[in-house]
């Protein structure tokens, strides 16, 4: 009820419009149902029955006649203008101040499935179902009155027949409620069958399934998954079914049954043993029973789904009045001085009960290059969400020139830096807005050339020249039926081009070359350091070779840095860096000497082989 | 209409074939629930009203009135059987009669149909849709059933006490019908201009939404301005197309529920019921009551029988889609074709060509290869060189469109197609594993194992290098695998799922071993203990291994380096090496990094 309520008042504060609209169309709907079961044919009935004159039916047939063309015409205007239009700035309104919520909220929020799961159940057609929700709070309210009103109707022609309407009160409160209930058990039971089934259908038709279909009898075990989940629901429908078709029974012959054929056997007996009760007055009686009914059957279902809305609502509620750690909006100084140092002073990290990090301490220097490397899940990508200032650290702090991060304004930190990250996102907009990230219907030849330099430096240039309009072209098919689709390494250079046509002090590439081949990743990584030169740069990468050049390499094991210097310290150290480049290298490595001479003097007979860097053509060498 | 009719036909069989009974109750449900609805508001009501009127004995509509009680609450015994019970098991196995068919087919489906995103795309709609094809026919039937039922017995009673009454329900049928057409149409047009701002604000939020594009967002404030700039045009548009046709539309409403349907019911035939009863007296008084009464429900079970064709061709089209994936020929046939000699054979690749497709280029030109049993073959060339390709047509999960296969001697086509997979082990990048155990995910089908067999599944697993781990789980084999279904369930790293992968080829012991660069998303560490466990694996049989990291193919018996669909160089490494080729070359660039300091 308290969500109602405050669901009432968002929607109100949207658009009254949409909140009359559905009052009225409800309130209208019920007074024209009562009208014809209560007034209309009693009338008429009782015209016949009083003789009175055939001019007088047909004044009563045209005064409501005429009522009703108004009456339609009101409806009609509410649910071909109002509704639509109102709807439409609803879903404005309301998802302009979902989407700055949604902006706001913490990147750890998202990572959290439990709160992703209630966030994504809010979100879904907010708007639609903010505005249903309303509508069935008014149907609970006018339901109320209706069914008060159709009591003293009832009331008002035979005192006793109101008894008859306990018949539907009892089926719709009492045993409707319990088979909702009984079901409500039964599909949680079930769930888990279903959750099967719906798995084993995506295994069926998804791509990456595919060749594992054909290769091996997968699709028999699959089957036999799905024999599981067969009889498991049959299982669970036999432990309900006889508790549940005894109180659908119960239910339907109380809600329908009882009371129908109860009052048409007390309006029998009054009207022809007593002859207390006219014949108009019963012919209403028996139409009133039945609307009477409904409009409890209607009631009882409002307040179930205002019940269930209930749920959804607190969901949004809850969202927006979320407070995030971290707003967007987050004020302080500006971070205009560029980047001296960046220290990590004690750091600690965890997502919820265990550290991912722990007690991190370093400091990257300006205009100097640092990579990241580490098992995988070793917490790489988390220390640079904690750079980004994504989150906050759980203990200790993050420094920008001797200053804590939380003291500068957040949109002109995260300036700072230049991006790219390996689960990158495209988005339905030309390649120069997908490089430079922002509106370009308004742009100059210069922006243009910074992205042409960027894609090359990308090492994807070839390619977006190749399609029909260059850095014009939409990428995706989302609104464009040409727009290209380039493969997912592709992609992913689009996306290392944004971190080359940004200016910035900083850049950092979280595994930007995951998709690439040897080449393309070894040119791509020349022309990062290259770009590199005067800013500070991290990077992470599992290919130990492209890590070499950087001025030092930070090894991240057990949640810590467990090795930090330059490449040929760390070699000398003899640890898990060691180990790990020795392990990649064994076979480039165990036989290089002879090697070396057999390449030598393949050189010797084939001339000097080139190494241009700058270029990722098929066959290209770094 | 002939292609609807056929098509529900064809659903028709599959589901009576499935639970005969089912369906028959289906329709007699349905015939009951308006029949019932006849008996009680029609024939009873207008009997006791009549009692009434006419001053018969009350014991006469008491009669009447309780047989009617008896039998309505009577017949809703086994209706809750029938919604609480047998609909809840019935349904699921009415949707798994026709997925079975699908799945099957969607198994020996030609691989190529994937790489079509046209026909994938049907293909996913169809196995999507096929549960809701079935519902949408099942209500159907109940809607043609219930509105035939209705027709039926409220025609005869109007034939019997006012036939004009009909006359009114059709004229006023018709009419609606008439502007519900017009007004639609309005609305569709509507629908069509809006469609693309519509998709623009579901895009928008969507980004907005999900947690894909979140860090995206946070980076670059500039990009959000431009959405939410979108996102309000898009919105304004709407409103406009809206407001646009709002006049039209409220007319036309006007004309559908008022004009030809409130006003012509409710006053000009009430009117008229009025004067037969006061003016001629030729109708009494019960019976004018219930013609009132029951015109409503008469012109509703028209409508929606004129609304039956609509939907069922609509819901034809989804099973258009169904039939055409089932009616599709696969090239590869799955179940006929010859065992495959014991042992293992020799593999021979003679002049296979390839394409996609006639129209488009060769990914493969003029391929010659052989493999001696126990040969080690590596593959090597750039992204999209045809690595990938060839081990497909290898694998048989294409047919060359040039030259020919053979394994012991034999055309692959002549084999059957199953029992030469058996025979091949094979390993990709993107492996996959299955909810259910551990064990079942190595022998990879639907028998259950015996002591023998789970000795050769921990054998398998041992072999494969994943008995570290396997110690560490409490379930052992009976783990179960993915958290797809089992929130108790243990999702393995890319690592871990690899050698899972090497396991089933040992289980299987299988003669051929393919791996397809399986460790290039692994960590150093975890890909050398991949490289050792196939080391492992790859004993006696014969292995192709495709790479573009050469440090892992170099020992390779053989190395074959393909470039542009064809073959440009091939022996060993240090021969390659000495020719100082392309292979040498792409040596070079990638020792280079880690010799020269």
């Amino acid at each position: 009820m308290k969500n109602n309520l405050y669901a009432l008042k968002l929607l109100f504060k949207l658009s009254p419009g949409i909140v009359y609209c559905r009052g009225f169309r409800r309130i209208i709907g019920y007074a024209e149902w009562l009208f014809y079961s209560a007034f209309f044919m009693r009338y008429i009935v009782y015209a016949y029955e009083n003789n009175e004159s055939y001019g007088k039916i047909v004044l009563f047939l045209g005064i409501v006649g005429t009522v009703f063309a108004f009456v339609t015409v009101y409806k009609n205007f509410n649910d071909g203008y109002a509704t639509p239009v109102c709807t439409t700035i609803v879903n404005k309104k309301l998802n302009s101040i979902l989407f700055k919520k949604a902006l706001n909220v913490d990147l750890r929020c998202f990572e959290n499935s439990d709160f992703y799961n209630k966030y994504t159940l809010a979100m879904q057609d907010a708007d639609t179902r903010l505005i249903e929700t309303v509508d069935v709070f008014w149907g609970m309210i006018f339901g109320f009155i209706a069914t008060i009103a159709a009591f003293s109707f009832v009331f008002s022609i035979d005192k006793w027949a109101v008894l008859f309407v306990i018949f539907p009160i009892l089926g719709n409160f009492i045993f409707n409620v319990q088979l909702g209930k009984i079901e409500f058990k039964r599909n949680e039971d079930m769930a888990y069958h279903n959750r099967k089934i719906a798995y084993v259908n995506r295994v069926m038709y998804m791509t990456e399934y595919a060749k594992e279909m054909r290769l091996t009898s997968a699709l028999s075990l699959m089957k036999k998954r799905y024999g599981e989940a067969l009889s498991g629901i049959g299982e669970v429908v036999a432990k309900y079914h006889l508790k549940g078709a005894i109180m659908h029974w119960l239910r339907c012959s109380f809600t329908f049954s009882f009371i129908f054929e109860g009052v048409m056997l007390y309006g029998a007996y009054r009207s022809i043993v007593s002859k207390t009760l006219s014949l108009s007055e019963y012919a209403v009686i028996i139409e009133l029973m039945v609307s009477t009914s409904w409009i409890l059957i209607g009631f009882c279902d409002s307040c179930m789904t205002g019940y269930k809305n209930g749920l959804f609502i607190q969901n949004l509620k809850n969202f927006m009045e979320h407070e995030p750690e971290i707003p967007e909006d987050y004020d302080g100084i500006p971070a205009d001085e560029g980047i001296k140092t960046l220290e990590f002073r004690n750091v600690s990290f965890s997502y919820g009960e265990e550290n991912v990090l722990e007690n991190i301490s370093f400091t990257l220097e300006g205009s100097k290059t640092y990579a990241l490397v580490g098992y995988n899940g070793a917490g790489k990508s988390t220390l640079i969400k904690l750079l980004m200032r994504f989150y906050d650290p759980t203990e200790g702090e993050i420094l920008l020139n001797g200053r804590n991060i939380k003291e500068y304004n957040l949109a002109s930190y995260r300036r700072l830096w230049a991006t790219a990250f390996q689960d990158h996102m495209i988005f339905s907009a030309t390649v120069k807005e997908n490089v430079l990230m922002r509106d370009c219907k308004e742009s100059s030849l210069d922006d243009d050339e910074r992205v042409i330099s960027a894609l090359k430096m990308a090492g994807v240039y070839d390619k977006v020249s190749s399609l029909p309009k260059g850095i014009e072209t939409m990428l995706t098919k989302e609104f464009d039926e040409d727009g290209a689709l380039l493969s997912g390494g592709e992609f992913q250079k689009i996306v290392v081009a944004r971190a080359f046509a940004t200016d910035s002090c900083g850049c950092i590439f979280d595994e930007p070359s995951s998709a690439l081949d040897p080449i393309a990743e070894c040119n791509l990584f020349d022309n990062i350091l290259a770009n590199g030169e005067n800013k500070t740069m991290l990077f992470v990468s599992h290919r130990l070779s492209s890590v070499k050049n950087a001025d030092c390499v930070f090894l991240l094991a057990d949640k810590n840095l467990a090795e930090c210097g330059s490449h040929d310290e760390l070699m000398k150290l003899n640890g898990l860096y060691a180990e790990m480049y020795n392990k990649q290298a064994v076979n480039y490595l165990a036989v290089s000497e002879n090697d070396w001479k057999t390449i030598s003097e393949a050189k010797g007979k084939t001339g000097r082989i080139k190494t241009p860097a700058g270029e990722s053509t098929q066959g290209g060498a770094c | 209409m002939k292609r609807v009719i056929s098509n529900h036909i064809f659903l028709w069989k599959i589901l009576f074939k499935e639970a005969p009974f089912y369906m028959l109750y289906v329709i007699y449900n349905a015939f009951r629930y308006q029949f019932f609805i006849f008996v009680e508001h029609t024939l009873g009501i207008r009997y006791v009203l009549h009692c009434a009127e006419y001053h018969e004995p009350f014991y006469k509509a008491a009669i009447a009135v309780i047989i009617i009680l008896l039998l309505t609450t009577l017949s809703f015994v086994p209706d809750g059987f029938f919604q609480q019970g047998w609909t809840q098991k019935t349904k699921p196995r009415l949707y798994r009669a026709l997925k079975d068919k699908m799945y099957e087919k969607a198994a020996e489906l030609d691989l190529s149909c994937y790489d079509n995103p046209d026909y994938y795309n049907e293909f996913v709609l169809a196995v999507s849709e096929s549960e809701k094809s079935i519902d949408r026919f099942l209500e159907l039937i109940d809607y043609a059933v219930q509105s035939i039922t209705l027709i039926c017995t409220g025609g005869v009673f109007y034939l019997v006490n006012d036939p004009i009454g009909i006359v009114f329900c059709i004229a006023s049928f018709a009419l609606t019908f008439f502007a519900a057409k017009k007004l639609n149409k309005t609305n569709f047009n509507v629908r069509i201009k809006n469609n693309p701002f519509e998709r623009k604000r579901n895009y928008v939020s969507r980004i907005f939404y999900l947690r894909d594009f979140a860090k995206e967002l946070r980076l670059h404030p500039e990009m959000k301005e431009k959405l939410l700039e979108e996102f309000g045009e898009a919105n304004d548009e709407i409103v406009k197309n809206e407001k646009k046709v709002s006049g039209m539309r409220i007319f036309l409403m006007f004309l559908k529920r008022y004009l030809f349907n409130d006003f012509l019911m409710d006053t000009i035939y009430i009117g008229y019921l009025a004067y037969r009863v006061v003016v001629l007296h030729g109708l009494d008084y019960s019976t004018s009551i219930v013609l009132a009464g029951r015109t409503g429900d008469l012109k509703e079970s028209m409508e929606y029988l004129t609304d039956i064709p609509v939907k069922a061709g609509e819901n034809s089209l989804y099973i258009d889609k169904v039939r055409a994936f089932l009616d599709y020929k696969p090239e590869i046939e799955k179940h006929t074709g010859s065992d495959v000699p014991e042992g293992s054979g020799e593999l021979v690749v003679s002049n296979l060509s390839f394409r996609y497709s006639p129209e488009s280029d060769y990914v493969l030109k003029d391929i010659s290869l052989k493999a001696a049993p126990g040969e080690k073959i590596a593959i090597v060339g750039y992204n999209g060189s045809g690595k990938t390709t060839l081990v497909k047509l290898l694998m048989r999960l294409y047919d060359p469109s040039e030259g020919e296969i053979t394994y012991h001697g034999t055309n692959l086509k002549e084999f059957n197609l199953d029992k030469f997979h058996n025979r091949m082990g094979v390993v990709f990048q993107d492996f996959n594993m299955y909810g259910g155990s551990l064990a079942e995910n190595v022998f990879l089908d639907d028998h259950e194992p015996d002591d023998d067999d789970r000795k050769l599944v921990k054998e398998a697993l041992v072999k494969s290098g994943f008995s570290d781990r396997l110690d560490k789980l409490e379930a052992g084999l009976e783990t179960s695998v993915t958290t797809e279904f089992d929130k108790a369930g243990v999702d393995f790293s890319g690592g871990e799922k690899q050698k899972v992968a090497i396991a089933r080829a040992f289980y299987r012991d299988a003669d051929i071993l393919i791996m397809d660069e399986p460790s290039s998303a692994l960590d150093p560490i975890a890909e050398y203990n991949l490289n050792v466990a196939m080391h492992e694996a790859a004993k006696n049989k014969t292995v192709f291994y495709i790479s573009h990291r050469l440090s892992t193919t170099r020992d390779a018996d053989r190395i074959i380096m393909l470039e542009k669909g064809r073959i440009i160089e091939e022996g060993t490494h240090e021969e390659l090496l000495r020719r100082g080729g392309k292979y040498a070359k792409m040596w070079e660039v990638q020792a280079n990094r880690y010799i020269a300091g």
